[in-house]
């Protein structure tokens, strides 16, 4: 929550200009009843005789008050509606390139569904709070107190009788509020478990969502899909409990407010029958006693309402607080781009099992290393390390001899170009996607990149060329080939110095698939290549290679090196004919 | 005003009805209270005025006739609220359940066709304004008709023309909420598109944050994000002040109204038509009367937001979903054929004229370069499509008179992209069967080898996948999909080969899985590997949306067309070899 309040001092001024006109708008608001108490008064003393003249003087300055506090009031709802908007967007700006700073890891542990909600909705919760219930609350309490005092001044006894709803009032909101009266659970607890049930249905419908293509093909119901009904009823009935657990006292509350009279009148009745007050003052009573607390009665509900909006907040503040990658002062600049492992062993989450270990391995500038292994030996996290996509805790891993956490990720981003399997696409211009963050590129460098991407013909037959838009809300839907090609173009355009690949990325159909592998070539060139193969005839010419196994280097050595070894790779490579390279050097014999 | 067509509301009239008369119930007794306030005022007023003493035993006769009232509107109060509660939160829930049996309904060109995020976010955020709506802002509505209405009677009794003064300037003020209600259908359909630009987006940094981290374009770096978040906060701005101010000035209004009808209160008792006491009364109701009324115009704007929210939901109940005939029953033939079968999507021809046949029990292979069509042919016999021209007979009847769903229980898919659910590895390989019992299961995984790996992961089949598997490797995520497959046990099995050769290390594993999987089945396979489509009783060789070629790979080989091109392609790609 502090976060927020951190946050709010940015727009200090705005907050101060708007508090001060809704305080001024909140004083002015009680100014037409003392005059129509004034009215009444003069009919009671006068009868018929009043001064219709003064009469007139009094609604003239009711008017007058009336303007003014309309105009202070929609001025304070500008100024605070500006304050919240920016306010919304600096703190979304300020998620979102935290989440940009943070490990990989962080996505394993967080649904996307729920950073979004947070970003959003969560987010959007702090616009009703700024914008909406400050002001409201400086009217709020303004308005009665200035209530009050008047009253006080009046008839201090009829006040007292005016202010007893409140007590009760703030009993019922408090007790509402508490989790008592929903099965005795504590406060904090209760909205935790409101927002995670909030949650709950929030990520299983993104997920139903975005897995349709499942969900259709194998029939899955509703009500089979027991995880989004559960989700969904799960809600049904948290809320049901909780508003039901709440509304008894929220309708006293509400009473108390309307229905004031019921402890004025005895009162009143009392003073009146000793000939202590007159009768003036006892509609004003009627009245302001209770008029007043109706804006009160919203402070109250604010005040529950907060306890939602501190749980959004603490949920933007869990995001602000994940520990991102720490960042050197001085990035190092490597000159020189052959990469290194030191010992190094790595485990996704402490305590599970280690998915690298131990690993010690260098990688020659301009060299090109292949590594292979069985699905889950550990050849993709190796290579997400490299990248920097988790940080390690044991060993370490250079390029050009810098720790690449001393190189920084910017840095390091524009030395490492990356091709995997799982390319992504963003909603956006074919261009835009192939120069991704570089600015200033020319038509013709962006044909190049693509043209040596093998993606030029397609992008020029799509319907508006490079500007097509592509992507998951885009007008073209691309197959997986043409988005690996797009992919690349990307890398070619980048062209960083050390490049890491996915070999199986290519392997989308057989048309695309020798394209790929002349674009993977093209990109290979002088640079230093780490590709995680799959197809060990793609590398015999590899300078090294690494065979993965459960987490550790096996073995190691160039393709003949390696088939004189008699092991794994032996192996391996033997299964490997078997699959596939018999019929093909057959039907090269035949 | 625009007509609307809620299926939303109708299909929950008894609900919305019981919600409406429970808050007419607890509001009468407000009004009764209101109305002994008068008779108070009343009885305070006159004895000062005509200079005798009060009766008391009066006044406290009305007190508690009005303590009465009030310990009343409580108790209807409380029943009338827990019912607003229980009543809506059943609509939202209900609903939600609704969509998302619909959106499985929907053909595969619905998701096609509109954002992800943007479906969600009806599903969600629009669900949850239709859900406010019935809990607070029709029951608030009520409330504040109930109380102006009963007052405005009894107004009328006691002076007509006074009363008349009272709806004149509820009127006017009600012209201000309407121009605010017109402000939020125009601005709040531009607010609503740029809160789910935004969200969307929010979705997309958040899905694609690898890639945008390898190009430095994490926060201010993804200008789309940006630019979609400042556009928003324009909105958003423009959606509040907007309309904030015909509010604030109809509140105005109101408030200068009920001056109005002071003043002329006093005059008319100056001129003698109204006494006092009356003058009294009207100062007293006059505040009763136009506090609801600030409410009511609030709560009508509040309510046209949520019309554009209950818009939206009901456009994806519009959406048509394929048709079928009820009784269609399915054929124990599983054979397709395709009688000149044209499609078109997005105004350009996906397939053209296709012909051919595909026998029961036998394996076709579906050859072609990228966009030929191979997949559009095999999305059209699941029906995730209905053909423009032309017609697909599964079994000898056209697919479009049999249900989706009964037609996608003979078939089994295993796709490029896997997707897997944030639920454990067991449940995500029952979808196949969601009633195979644990053997069955095990046997299944065994089938499509992923048993060992599973068993190492640390809960075995009780490991939760975190969402769309991102921990399983490309490899194990097929097999995993394999092994739904094999539990399904379906007679037909379209297969995208190219998945398949994904974990080439385990190349024979996988062959072996896809053997156990479609064996006497109807296999119809996107075929990327030479090895695979030899074995294929047919070849179907796609080019451009067309069959140009068919029959087996020898009989292709020799006619020397576009098939042994690609193979001779398919050779060189085979024997390449990486070149540092």
């Amino acid at each position: 929550m502090n976060i927020i309040f951190d946050l709010i001092k940015v727009k200090k001024k705005e907050f101060i200009a708007m508090a001060i006109l809704a305080t001024l708008g909140a004083v002015l608001a009680i100014v037409p009843y003392m005059l129509i108490y004034s009215i009444i008064n003069e009919f009671i003393n006068m009868g018929m005789n009043v001064d219709i003249e003064l009469i007139f003087q009094f609604i003239l300055l009711a008017l007058a008050a009336i303007f003014v506090r309309y105009f202070f009031v929609v001025f304070s709802f500008v100024f605070s509606h500006i304050a919240a908007f920016d306010l919304l967007y600096l703190i979304r700006t300020r998620i979102t390139s935290h989440l940009g700073k943070l490990p990989m890891g962080f996505w394993s542990d967080n649904s996307s569904g729920r950073v979004r909600k947070t970003i959003h909705e969560d987010v959007e919760r702090i616009e009703n709070f700024v914008a909406h219930h400050i002001p409201d609350v400086i009217a709020g309490t303004v308005l009665p107190l200035c209530t009050i005092t008047v009253l006080f001044f009046i008839d201090w006894r009829l006040a007292l009788a005016a202010l007893v709803p409140l007590p009760i009032g703030f009993l019922m909101i408090k007790i509402m509020y508490s989790g008592v009266a929903a099965g005795g659970r504590n406060r904090k607890q209760l909205w935790r478990k409101y927002h995670e049930t909030i949650e709950a249905m929030h990520s299983t419908i993104v997920e139903y969502v975005q897995g349709m293509p499942v969900v259709k093909a194998f029939n899955i119901s509703v009500e089979s899909f027991r995880r989004l009904q559960d989700a969904v009823l799960g809600y049904r009935h948290f809320t049901v409990m909780l508003s039901k657990s709440q509304t008894p006292f929220f309708v006293i509350f509400v009473a108390m407010v309307i229905g004031g009279g019921i402890f004025i009148l005895p009162v009143a009745y009392h003073l009146l029958r000793t000939g202590q007050t007159d009768i003036a003052t006892i509609l004003l009573f009627l009245i302001l006693g209770t008029g007043c607390f109706s804006e009160f009665a919203k402070v109250m509900l604010i005040a529950g309402h907060c306890e939602m909006i501190f749980a959004a907040g603490e949920r933007i503040g869990s995001i602000l607080q994940e520990k991102e990658l720490p960042e050197p002062v001085f990035p190092a600049l490597p000159k020189k781009y052959e990469s290194e492992f030191k010992n190094v062993s790595f485990q996704y989450n402490s305590g599970s099992q280690q998915v690298l270990k131990n690993i010690s391995v260098k990688f020659p500038e301009s060299s090109f290393t292949a590594i292979v292994g069985a699905s889950g030996s550990g050849k993709t996290t190796l290579v997400h390390l490299i990248a920097r996509m988790w940080d390690i805790e044991e060993g370490s891993i250079s390029i050009g001899g810098e720790n690449i956490k001393s190189v920084g990720t910017a840095g390091l981003n524009q030395m490492v170009g990356m091709v995997f399997q799982d390319v992504q696409m963003l909603t956006d211009t074919v261009r835009a996607n192939i120069c991704m963050n570089k600015t200033g590129v020319s038509q013709r460098e962006i044909e190049q990149a693509a043209e040596t991407a093998f993606c030029h013909d397609f992008i020029v037959s799509l319907p508006r060329g490079y500007d097509t838009v592509i992507g998951e809300g885009g007008e073209v839907h691309l197959s997986g080939g043409e988005k690996q090609r797009i992919a690349i173009a990307r890398a070619v355009l980048k062209n960083p110095p050390v490049i890491l690949l996915d070999e199986a990325s290519c392997y989308t159909d057989a048309e695309n698939e020798i394209n790929i592998q002349k674009a993977f070539s093209r990109v290979m060139k002088n640079k230093t290549v780490i590709v995680i193969a799959h197809r060990l005839s793609t590398i015999v010419h590899a300078d090294n290679i690494l065979v993965m196994d459960k987490g550790e280097i096996a073995e190691h050595g160039r393709h003949g090196e390696l088939l004189m070894k008699n092991g794994i790779y032996k192996k391996m490579w033997e299964a490997h004919s078997k699959a596939k390279g018999w019929k093909l050097s057959e039907m090269e014999v035949g | 005003m625009r007509k609307q067509n809620w299926s939303l509301l109708k299909a929950y009239k008894g609900r919305i009805g019981s919600i409406v008369i429970g808050n007419v119930a607890a509001n009468f007794p407000r009004g009764a209270f209101n109305g002994l306030l008068y008779l108070i005022v009343l009885s305070l007023a006159v004895p000062v005025l005509e200079k005798s003493g009060h009766d008391f035993g009066l006044l406290w006769k009305y007190y508690w006739f009005y303590t009465a009232a009030f310990g009343l509107y409580i108790v209807l109060g409380i029943l009338g609220q827990c019912n607003n509660f229980v009543q809506s939160y059943t609509i939202g829930p209900d609903v939600r359940l609704k969509l998302g049996e619909k959106l499985r309904r929907l053909s595969l060109g619905f998701f096609k066709n509109n954002d992800p995020g943007d479906v969600t976010s009806r599903m969600l955020h629009d669900v949850n304004k239709a859900e406010e709506v019935f809990s607070h802002s029709l029951p608030d509505l009520v409330s504040a008709l109930v109380v102006p209405i009963l007052l405005g009677i009894f107004l009328c009794f006691i002076n007509l023309k006074l009363a008349m003064v009272l709806f004149a300037v509820t009127a006017l003020a009600m012209i201000f909420f309407v121009i605010a209600r017109k402000v939020i259908e125009k601005l709040g359909k531009k607010h609503l598109k740029a809160i789910n630009a935004a969200s969307s987006r929010i979705l997309e940094y958040a899905n694609t944050i690898k890639t945008l981290k390898a190009y430095n374009m994490t926060g201010s770096g993804f200008k789309e994000l940006d630019k979609s978040m400042l556009y928003l906060k324009k909105m958003s701005f423009r959606a509040e002040v907007w309309t904030g101010i015909p509010v604030q000035i109809a509140l105005m209004i109101l408030d200068i109204g009920y001056l109005v009808m002071i003043f002329s209160a006093v005059k008319m008792c100056l001129a003698a038509s109204l006494s006092i006491p009356e003058l009294f009364s009207f100062v007293i109701l006059g505040f009763y009367f136009f506090e609801p009324v600030k409410k009511l115009g609030i709560n009508l704007v509040l309510l046209r937001h949520a019309a554009n929210s209950m818009d939206r939901i009901d456009e994806i109940f519009n959406t048509g979903e394929p048709r079928f005939k009820e009784k269609r029953v399915l054929s124990r033939k599983h054979d397709f054929k395709f009688e000149k079968v044209t499609f078109r999507y997005h105004r350009h021809d996906i397939l053209k004229d296709i012909d051919c046949y595909i026998p029961e029990k036998s394996m076709t292979a579906l050859v072609g370069v990228s966009g030929s069509g191979k997949t559009t042919m095999t999305n059209l016999m699941a029906r995730f499509w209905d053909v423009q021209s032309g017609r697909i007979l599964y079994g000898g009847t056209d697919i479009r008179e049999i249900e989706p769903e009964k037609l996608l229980t003979d078939i089994s898919m295993v796709f490029q992209d896997v997707f897997l659910f944030n639920d454990t590895i067991a449940n995500n390989i029952r979808i196949g069967n969601i009633h195979a019992g644990d053997d069955e299961l095990v046997k299944a995984a065994k089938l499509a080898n992923c048993h060992d790996f599973i068993m190492d992961l640390p809960d075995g089949y009780n490991t939760l996948v975190s969402e769309g598997g991102k921990t399983l490797s490309g490899g194990e995520r097929q097999r995993i999909s394999i092994a739904r497959a094999i539990l399904k046990d379906a007679p037909v099995i379209l297969l995208d080969e190219a998945t398949a050769s994904l974990d080439p290390e385990n190349e024979n594993d996988i062959q072996n899985a896809i053997d156990h999987l479609v064996k006497n089945k109807t296999l119809i396979v996107i075929a990327h590997k030479f090895s695979t489509i030899e074995k294929a009783e047919q070849v179907l060789v796609l080019d451009n949306g067309a069959i140009c070629e068919s029959g087996t790979h020898t009989s292709l080989i020799k006619s020397n067309g576009l098939y042994s091109k690609l193979w001779q392609a398919q050779q060189k790609a085979g024997s390449w070899k990486m070149q540092g």
